[in-house]
């Protein structure tokens, strides 16, 4: 389980950023990416977080995964803090985007054994978990090939044993079928799935709505740094007449 | 301890299946300090020879009545005397390099060495051109002249030659020929030595830090259990190690090359065996270790601030100067081990490498130098981890 509780981050901008952002005289010192925002993410669901570029969704999931601190606020993992014991919250998190995020002169079973290290894998739950993951994936006939000579589609199948490995509690996706082929993206919604089946938390930023429609069980909006929205998928329908996910999204925003 | 471990073993293996690591590691120290070393002694042999056998045009000017200077200068090697070029067009032919210099002798130039005062003569060269040995050539004959007239004045005189040289000095040298060559090869091996340290740790720091943040797989390195501290010490340690060998491999390089000249006499050679023992070995590692590490530290704190790899190579760049100061100004005249220059980083390392290789090195200055070193490679350490752990480092925008 997830749970944020008032959490906020402001950053600090250098002096290039300041004059970007502000007006000559005016010119803002920080930028508040994150503005209090509170919500829940139970086991066994999936959670969509979504909003326009820039509103806050990879920050926001970036303090999740303990990558930032957030400036004010609490997030708990399996009602835990995060801010307590960092590495203990990140041994319950598989962090995934939409990059595959690998390293091109390993083999899928050295990175994979890379990550059960970092995770304190035991050699045997490492190889019967390692075994299983391979099996369901069909990653046994390119497990020791270099990555950087492998398809995408390998490379992704890579990419999702690396983050389950440790079996995670909890699994978050920033954006993780951006710019990738139906095909790529189809065995990361299967991923979700499964996930969602073996009772973990998950959460997951995306910009695609037909995947919001189908995976979400819960739908946060974020725009601007707030949390505009946070309820069930029924109670998100149920804000519009339309049956496009899209056009709810857009009168939230015009409305907030 | 066991995750630095894993990230650890999981860099050097990456770093070394990279080609251009291997390269700038392994390749370019083993192949281009031989090179540097054979190729630059072999330049100067050719220059040198090439020098010696040039014939230099020498206008001779002579407005009295003196015979002698012509013998004297046609009689050194490499001089073709040009006679009946006008005084006031010798600039322009030595600035052409139509004539390479003048020897001119004055009005009355015999009857003042006749009459026992100074003849006046002016030579005329280039200084710039530094293959020209004209202005040596026109003094050694003048020299020559010299010596005769002066001869010829004690005899007038009656007086004993002996009288000119009041002090019989001998020269007694009570440096060992390791000493020698020690101070003499010193200068240079901590040039390459540390240029090569910076230069193998580079690469691999560029990809470890910029190259993660590029892939994207730093985040997802964030995201595992490893905390920023044991990020940061695992990495540090692998760009440290292919500094060392770097370091290592160039100074084998340049060891072994000396064995390829072959105008090095054997009693040289010997001596270069004696200097490359196994004290001079372990002390140059002890060096290298803290320099290796203090490298790796700044190397990868640019690199974690980096967007992207060009962007870290170009930051890295500068660097080379501040590193090549200091090692600069250790091959002064006048520089010497002492206890303040012992605690200046890498000028200690140019001096007391120096020191090593004579065999000539006093403890307390290495312990100085080791613990300035340290010091340094501490800071270092700290502040790489300290850098990683800012938000606005990893995540710049």
């Amino acid at each position: 389980m997830i749970e944020l509780t008032d959490v906020s981050k402001v950053f600090t901008l250098t002096k290039d950023q300041r004059k970007i952002v502000g007006e000559s005289k005016l010119r803002p010192k920080s930028f508040t990416a994150v503005d209090s925002i509170s919500f829940k993410c139970e086991s066994g669901s999936v959670f969509a977080l979504i909003g326009p570029n820039g509103s806050g969704k990879t920050t926001t999931l970036r303090m999740i995964a303990t990558m930032i601190s957030p400036t004010s606020g609490t997030i708990k993992i399996n009602d835990k803090d995060v801010s307590i014991d960092g590495r203990l919250a990140r041994k319950s998190i598989g962090f995934m985007t939409n990059q595959t995020a690998l390293y091109d002169r390993l083999s899928p079973y050295e990175m994979v054994k890379y990550f059960a290290d970092l995770n304190s894998m035991d050699k045997s739950s490492f190889d019967k978990r390692c075994k299983d993951i391979f099996d369901r994936l069909n990653m046994n006939t390119f497990a020791n090939k270099r990555i950087g000579t492998l398809s995408s589609g390998m490379k992704q199948k890579t990419s999702i044993a690396r983050t389950i490995i440790h079996d995670p509690d909890i699994i978050v996706f920033d954006e993780p079928t951006t710019g990738l082929d139906v095909m790529t993206s189809r065995s990361i919604i299967e991923l979700i799935r499964n996930s969602k089946d073996e009772k973990k938390t998950i959460i997951f930023s995306s910009h695609r709505m037909e995947e919001v429609q189908s995976l979400a069980d819960d739908i946060g909006v974020i725009y601007n740094g707030k949390l505009i929205f946070s309820g069930s998928k029924v109670e998100f329908e149920s804000l519009s007449d339309s049956n496009s996910y899209d056009d709810t999204l857009i009168n939230l925003i015009d409305n907030s | 301890m066991s995750i630095i471990v894993s990230i650890f073993k999981k860099e050097l293996i990456d770093v070394l299946r990279d080609r251009r690591t291997l390269m700038f590691m392994v390749v370019i120290p083993i192949l281009i300090t031989p090179l540097l070393v054979i190729g630059s002694i072999k330049f100067q042999e050719y220059q040198n020879k090439k020098s010696e056998q040039k014939i230099l045009k020498i206008a001779y000017i002579n407005e009295s009545e003196d015979s002698l200077t012509k013998q004297l200068l046609s009689d050194q090697k490499g001089v073709k005397i040009i006679e009946g070029v006008p005084i006031d067009s010798i600039e322009s032919y030595i600035k052409s390099d139509s004539l390479q210099g003048a020897l001119y002798l004055g009005e009355g130039f015999l009857k003042k060495i006749k009459t026992n005062s100074s003849g006046d003569v002016k030579i005329y060269y280039k200084s710039s051109d530094l293959m020209s040995k004209s202005k040596k050539r026109m003094q050694a004959a003048l020299d020559i002249y010299k010596e005769k007239i002066i001869a010829e004045r004690l005899k007038q005189l009656n007086v004993d030659g002996q009288i000119l040289e009041p002090i019989s000095i001998t020269d007694v040298d009570m440096a060992t020929a390791k000493e020698t060559l020690g101070k003499a090869i010193g200068g240079f091996i901590p040039y390459v030595l540390v240029m090569f340290i910076f230069l193998g740790a580079m690469y691999p720091a560029i990809d470890l830090g910029a190259g993660e943040k590029e892939r994207g797989s730093l985040e997802t390195l964030l995201s595992s259990p490893a905390t920023k501290f044991e990020i940061t010490m695992g990495k540090l340690l692998v760009v440290s190690l292919t500094g060392i060998v770097s370091g290592l491999v160039s100074v084998l390089g340049i060891s072994s090359s000396l064995f390829f000249i072959d105008k090095i006499p054997v009693q040289i050679q010997e001596t270069i065996l004696e200097l490359i023992n196994p004290f001079m070995i372990s002390s140059i590692i002890i060096l290298m270790i803290p320099i290796a590490i203090f490298f790796a530290s700044m190397l990868l704190s640019i690199s974690f601030y980096a967007r992207s790899f060009k962007e870290a190579q170009s930051l890295m760049g500068p660097l080379n100067i501040v590193i090549i100061v200091p090692l600069f100004l250790s091959l002064g005249p006048g520089m010497e081990m002492d206890h303040a220059t012992a605690l200046m980083p890498l000028i200690n390392v140019g001096l007391l490498t120096k020191e090593i290789l004579a065999g000539s090195v006093e403890l307390i200055y290495f312990i100085e130098t080791l613990f300035s070193l340290l010091f340094c490679a501490a800071i270092g350490i700290w502040f790489s981890v300290f850098w990683f752990k800012k938000e606005n480092t990893i995540f710049r925008v």
